[in-house]
């Protein structure tokens, strides 16, 4: 038996094909995903349907369902295709089920029309039988292919090289099969049949390059990414004023190197530091779907809905960084997740890293606004003792001074004297050389005392009333730290009250806590201006505000301190009805 | 239990009638008009808007020591009516750090207004940022006056010479 040119090459053409069916299964029975066992089905059927023809050629052996399970195997084929997209990128049922029946529908056609007229020479009826079926299964291949091809922008190389491997290996069949359904002549047919055979046997190599791509052609497609991957570590090295700043810095690189639709970072105290590619919300809604499903606490990493999670172990908590696939970004592939992981493991530690200069950048800032305090609101009580005693040299005001004078300065000296504490309490805080020297005293005793201390402020009359029981309170404490608290609170009391009136400080003592709660009828505090309260230099700026002098250090330090003395410093206002701020201290257990 | 009161008010500051400084006493550099042509003063209006009511009651004592007579404004809102109603002052006193607009916006807003852009006005101001002097002066204000750095007195002297006429 002589072979031609092109009976050489078509039986080549089906043996390649069967091994890459064979390959396509292999590689399927080695992973068992539903993804890969798809794209065995479509290629393993390619091969069924390859492989029928020639050995009915080469054997003789000639039975009409051999014909139906070419024709069937060709159909699933198309379908495997299809599925397969469909795993990628959802389709429809409606999509899916319309295509089953039209793939079925046409092969059953071809397979009755074929039985009931045997022939050499193919009837019309069977011509156009066969061009229906083959454009069926075209259309639910080419679909896919030009979803994939669409799929694979923006993805990263990997997977973009696979995803037009696999769309053009397709393309390439559907031309074959369309070129082939043309009648042709003798001479042009064995020309023909020779060319298609050529692309046929070039698209195996594709096609197996788009579902299993071998190390080094990954290699050789990364070799660029690889550099990109170098500059996004690079970068976190780079200077970033605040973690949040190397965080949103990071992002980008993220979603790029894994080719993710959208990408945050939860920090270790569980809120969100960065987003890329979506907005808060949806970030905050999948964070707590992730921790709804338990998935953070699963393991390492978790490949789950479509998200990739890496736990970052920081030095505040751990938190974690979580990619996400959108619908055009559907798969990661294992080269993405390993190249996450890494730069996850980098990230965490340019994270703790930032932190130092976060510090720095809060110390600056720190200085900043001493000076401002220092420049600003210390001159304000300045100018008017310097005033007074200018007139008194002068003799404006005459020898003996309305007292008022005399306590005006007083206030304004005082004034002073506690912004200056209050800077360098804040100062000896940030440094962390606050030292309590602690103390059994009788907290009435402290209120009494700061009580005494209390001088007015500004021209409009206030009565404060304090209620103090009868039996001591006693605690272990910094005594001038906790008159620093009880003081500071007192002025606040004072100073927000602009229309004078009452202030009430009640002293009492409740389940081993000793309790100053001091009520005003002042301008009170804005719900949400309640969260600033307590913050370094958070003073809430508005209208009834702006006169009041004041470091914004007060309510700062007063929870500070009190928390050093395993207690608290709490608030309850209402706008424009006044406040209540209570201070809680432990009581000191029996002498 | 015991209830404790104590009432913080320090009440209306009122020097005896009739107090006036003595010459030369003052520590400050020489004025450009000495002390003690302070006669001059009576009738003049000057208006002060100052938000800390310690400091414009403190200016308040000295100029109608000085025999002017002083209308308050305790933020720039309140300030801007009472210039633009025309009230007529011979001069203004000018906080800059007031509640709602502050008092480089009530200057543009006077300068701008045809009842009062010819109204002296000196800003006294304890920020002391060049940017802010010169938009201050650049507004035409006579002049920007830090205020801790100088005195009531100081501050009397040279109303003459900044005063309409």
């Amino acid at each position: 038996m002589v072979l031609t040119v092109a009976q050489v090459l078509s039986y080549s053409v089906s043996a390649a094909f069967v091994l890459l069916g064979l390959v396509a299964v292999v590689v399927w029975l080695r992973s068992r995903d539903a993804r890969r066992g798809y794209l065995a089905l479509a290629l393993g059927m390619l091969g069924v349907a390859a492989v029928i023809g020639p050995l009915q050629t080469l054997t003789g052996y000639h039975e009409p369902w051999l014909t139906w399970v070419t024709l069937a195997a060709f159909q699933l084929s198309g379908f495997g295709l299809l599925m397969f997209r469909h795993t990628l990128i959802p389709l429809s049922r409606w999509a899916l089920a319309l295509a089953a029946v039209t793939l079925a529908g046409t092969a059953a056609l071809v397979a009755y029309l074929g039985t009931a007229a045997p022939a050499t020479t193919p009837s019309t009826e069977q011509s156009i039988a066969a061009l229906l079926l083959i454009i069926a299964w075209s259309v639910c291949v080419a679909e896919p292919a030009f979803r994939l091809l669409r799929a694979s922008f923006g993805r990263p190389v990997v997977q973009r090289r696979r995803l037009r491997a696999l769309s053009v290996g397709y393309l390439g069949i559907i031309l074959i099969l369309l070129v082939s359904a043309i009648p042709q002549s003798g001479a042009v047919s064995s020309s023909v049949s020779v060319a298609t055979s050529l692309v046929a046997l070039f698209m195996v190599p594709v096609l197996y390059a788009g579902f299993s791509p071998p190390a080094w052609l990954r290699g050789v497609w990364r070799a660029r990414e690889e550099e990109d991957f170098r500059d996004a570590v690079n970068d976190l090295l780079l200077y970033a004023r605040t973690r949040a700043e190397l965080a949103e810095r990071a992002l980008p690189w993220v979603v790029r190197l894994v080719g993710a639709d959208f990408a945050f970072i939860i920090d270790g105290d569980g809120a969100i530091l960065a987003v890329h590619g979506t907005t808060m919300e949806i970030a905050g809604e999948q964070a707590a779907r992730l921790e709804g499903q338990g998935l953070l606490r699963r393991g390492p990493e978790v490949a789950a809905s479509g998200a990739l999670i890496f736990p970052m172990p920081l030095e505040r908590g751990t938190g974690y960084l979580a990619a996400f696939a959108g619908p055009f970004t559907p798969i990661f592939g294992a080269e993405e997740t390993s190249r996450l992981r890494l730069y996850a493991a980098s990230l965490t530690a340019a994270l703790d890293r930032a932190q130092i200069s976060e510090r720095l950048l809060a110390l600056e800032d720190a200085k900043t606004r001493f000076l401002k305090i220092a420049s600003h609101e210390l001159r304000g009580p300045l100018t008017l003792v310097k005033g007074y005693l200018s007139m008194m040299e002068d003799g404006t005001i005459p020898a003996g001074a309305p007292p008022q004078i005399i306590n005006i300065m007083l206030s304004k000296v005082d004034q002073m004297s506690s912004m200056l504490t209050q800077m360098l309490e804040t100062s000896r805080m940030e440094d962390q050389r606050t030292d309590l020297r602690e103390e059994r005293f009788d907290l009435r005793e402290a209120v009494a005392e700061v009580l005494e201390e209390v001088r007015p402020t500004t021209d409009v009359r206030h009565e404060l009333e304090a209620r103090i029981p009868d039996v001591p309170i006693e605690v272990v404490a910094d005594k001038e730290r906790v008159a620093l608290i009880l003081s500071n609170i007192v002025d606040n009391a004072i100073k927000y009250s602009p229309r004078g009136g009452r202030v009430a400080i009640n002293v009492a003592s409740s389940n081993g806590t000793a309790i100053v709660a001091v009520q005003d009828e002042g301008i009170g505090i804005a719900e949400e201006d309640m969260d600033q309260l307590f913050t370094r230099f958070g003073r809430i700026a508005n209208d009834a505000t702006s006169a009041v002098p004041g470091t914004g250090l007060g309510l700062y330090l007063a929870r500070e301190l009190a928390r050093m003395h395993h207690g608290d410093v709490e608030a309850e206002s209402e706008l424009g009805a006044g406040s209540v701020f209570t201070l809680q201290l432990p009581l000191a257990g029996p002498a | 239990m015991k209830t404790v009161n104590i009432v913080v008010d320090w009440g209306v500051i009122r020097l005896p009638s009739g107090t006036q400084p003595r010459p030369g006493s003052s520590g400050q550099p020489a004025a450009e008009s000495e002390p003690g042509t302070e006669q001059k003063g009576r009738g003049l209006r000057i208006l002060m808007v100052e938000d800390d009511p310690a400091l414009s009651m403190m200016y308040r004592v000295r100029l109608e020591a000085a025999g002017y007579t002083v209308a308050l404004a305790t933020d720039g809102e309140e300030g801007l009516r009472q210039i633009t109603e025309g009230a007529g002052f011979d001069l203004v006193f000018l906080d800059v750090g007031l509640p709602g607009i502050d008092g480089l916006a009530v200057l543009e807003s006077i300068r701008n207004s045809t009842q009062s852009e010819t109204v002296p006005v000196v800003i006294l101001s304890n920020y002391n940022e060049p940017p802010m002097r010169q938009r201050g002066l650049s507004l035409g204000a006579l002049a920007y006056l830090v205020k801790s750095e100088i005195t009531p007195s100081w501050l009397v002297a040279r109303i003459p010479g900044w005063a309409k006429r």
